[in-house]
């Protein structure tokens, strides 16, 4: 293999530079894109033009039509972690401590986890795809000349709807996920519910439930941000529209995971100081 | 009462645009007068498109001056800005229509946001009447992707006259169409400006569009304009680079 000319050396090295220069100003332009957002939120409501309309039809289209595929995983899910840990409590004889594990686990962590990669999946991705095909065929611009914020109309309005309405899909998640945990404690056993509720949720108290809804927020605004910045910043060609889609997939659940590991720890630190 | 036609609607002096190591608009200047029709002809990527969306705003220039109607559309704020929008009038070179609404509610989106005081009736009778100026009532309840892409284009102009602009700005609107729908496009141009008494730029690389709209004809060519005259002067011209888009 020959070795690379003084002149391709020189090259790669600006090349790698070129690319270093370029994230760290994509890195910018999204950290930008987010301080914008944030600052806007709360003014959203209080400040006109009221964009209520566009918010309350994205929460209809992100929540309703998210709602059936959040039930049914959240079912399985329940399902699935009550059959897989019951053999384990069985052999230390602890078996009665099944739905209080189950429940813990999953209004804790894998409700509010699973359902924002669900998420991620279908709502960042349908709004990195959406936005960006609106780039492609000119209407944002069209929106601009019409005197329409299209930040306002198209960001804010997805990235509000998205931070509410993931935390209310967790909750049916979670409901969703008890109840599958049910079934699987009733497939080898018998269980009545009330008996299974008063156990699930014997060990459960407010501090494992509100900083999970609370984190869930923040999965929700992470991936409204992240559909929205992609969107919003995407190519002119429609194989723009694919990537789109794909990097907001794929950041959103790589940013879902860190905000996940920041607030185990802040959570953590709670527990020492209570 | 008849407006002057002699009065200048658009000025544009000295207009530079880049792109990072590209200079696209290298100092453009050129006027457009009242109920006048300018073309606006060039080559793929001579800045054609960047200079009318310079002129609405959409890209804001490296240096030079825009006035639409006696008032500038560069270094102004954001509000000043939207207020002169509201007398321009822009058909996207894809029509550029909200792909989540009806056509009704395309046209009725820029009449609710840019005249509040507008009443639902007015908003329902402007609708109807501009549709039926384009010839498409019927298709008022269909979405964008029900539409043909002649019929696309005629909706985009329609949600662009419902606000009735002084001045509209068309970005290729012949370009995706065949020879009969672009010719249908090219004569409803025509018309529109005669019954809404429009000024109009019009960006084109279809000459019988240009033919049959054109007032004046610029030919914008490495970021400069290289000539300008009527279609039939420019059209006869010696020089090659004009010939060259005139005589295919």
């Amino acid at each position: 293999m020959a070795l690379p000319e003084n002149g391709d050396a020189e090259e790669n090295g600006f090349g790698f530079k070129k690319y270093i220069l370029k994230q760290l100003s994509d890195f910018g332009d999204a950290m930008q894109f987010t301080g914008k957002i944030i600052l806007s939120y709360f003014p959203f409501f209080v400040k006109p033009p009221f964009e209520i309309n566009e918010f309350l039809k994205q929460c209809y289209m992100l929540g309703n039509k998210t709602l059936g595929l959040v039930l049914v995983t959240g079912l399985i899910m329940g399902m699935v972690l009550t059959l897989q840990s019951r053999p384990v409590l069985a052999e230390f004889g602890a078996e009665s401590w099944l739905p209080s594990m189950v429940s813990l686990s999953f209004l804790r962590e894998i409700g509010p986890v699973i359902t924002a990669l669900i998420c991620a999946g279908r709502i960042g991705s349908g709004i990195g795809a959406e936005v960006s095909s609106m780039k492609v065929t000119e209407q944002i611009e069209a929106m601009e000349v019409s005197a329409t914020n299209p930040f306002r109309f198209i960001v804010m309005s997805r990235v509000i709807a998205c931070s509410l309405m993931v935390p209310l899909l967790v909750i049916f998640s979670d409901i969703a996920g008890l109840v599958g945990a049910y079934i699987g404690v009733n497939i080898y056993n018998s269980m009545s519910f009330p008996l299974f509720f008063v156990k699930s949720f014997a060990g459960v108290d407010f501090m494992d439930l509100f900083p999970a809804i609370l984190k869930s927020f923040f999965f929700g605004l992470a991936i409204g941000i992240v559909g929205c910045y992609q969107g919003y910043n995407a190519g002119k060609g429609t194989e723009s529209v694919g990537a789109a889609a794909n990097a907001a997939f794929v950041i959103s659940s790589l940013v879902v995971f860190f905000i996940d590991l920041i607030a185990v720890q802040i959570v953590t630190l709670i527990h020492l100081f209570i | 009462m008849e407006k002057n036609t002699n009065e200048i609607v658009i000025e544009v002096k000295g207009l530079k645009k880049s792109f990072g190591n590209a200079d696209i608009l290298k100092g453009v200047d050129f006027q457009v007068r009242r109920k006048e029709n300018l073309v606006i002809i060039g080559k793929s990527g001579s800045g054609k498109s960047v200079t009318i969306k310079c002129i609405v705003g959409l890209i804001t220039p490296d240096a030079g001056e825009i006035e639409v109607l006696g008032k500038s559309m560069v270094g102004v704020s954001h509000n000043q800005l939207n207020e002169t929008r509201k007398s321009i009038g822009f058909l996207f070179q894809s029509a550029a229509l909200y792909d989540s609404m009806t056509v009704r509610e395309n046209l009725e989106f820029p009449l609710r946001r840019m005249d509040k005081k507008i009443s639902g009736s007015e908003i329902d009778k402007r609708v109807k009447e501009t549709l039926d100026n384009v010839s498409l009532s019927d298709a008022i309840d269909k979405y964008p992707s029900e539409l043909s892409g002649g019929m696309k284009k005629r909706a985009g102009l329609a949600r662009t006259l419902v606000m009735r602009p002084e001045i509209m700005l068309y970005d290729e609107p012949t370009t995706g169409l065949d020879s009969i729908t672009s010719n249908e496009i090219s004569r409803l141009i025509l018309d529109l400006k005669e019954r809404y008494n429009t000024t109009s730029i019009i960006i084109t690389h279809d000459i019988p569009c240009a033919k049959i709209t054109a007032d004046r004809v610029i030919i914008l060519n490495k970021g400069n304009i290289s000539a300008e005259g009527s279609f039939d002067e420019l059209s006869n011209s010696d020089d090659q680079l004009t010939k060259s888009f005139f005589h295919i």
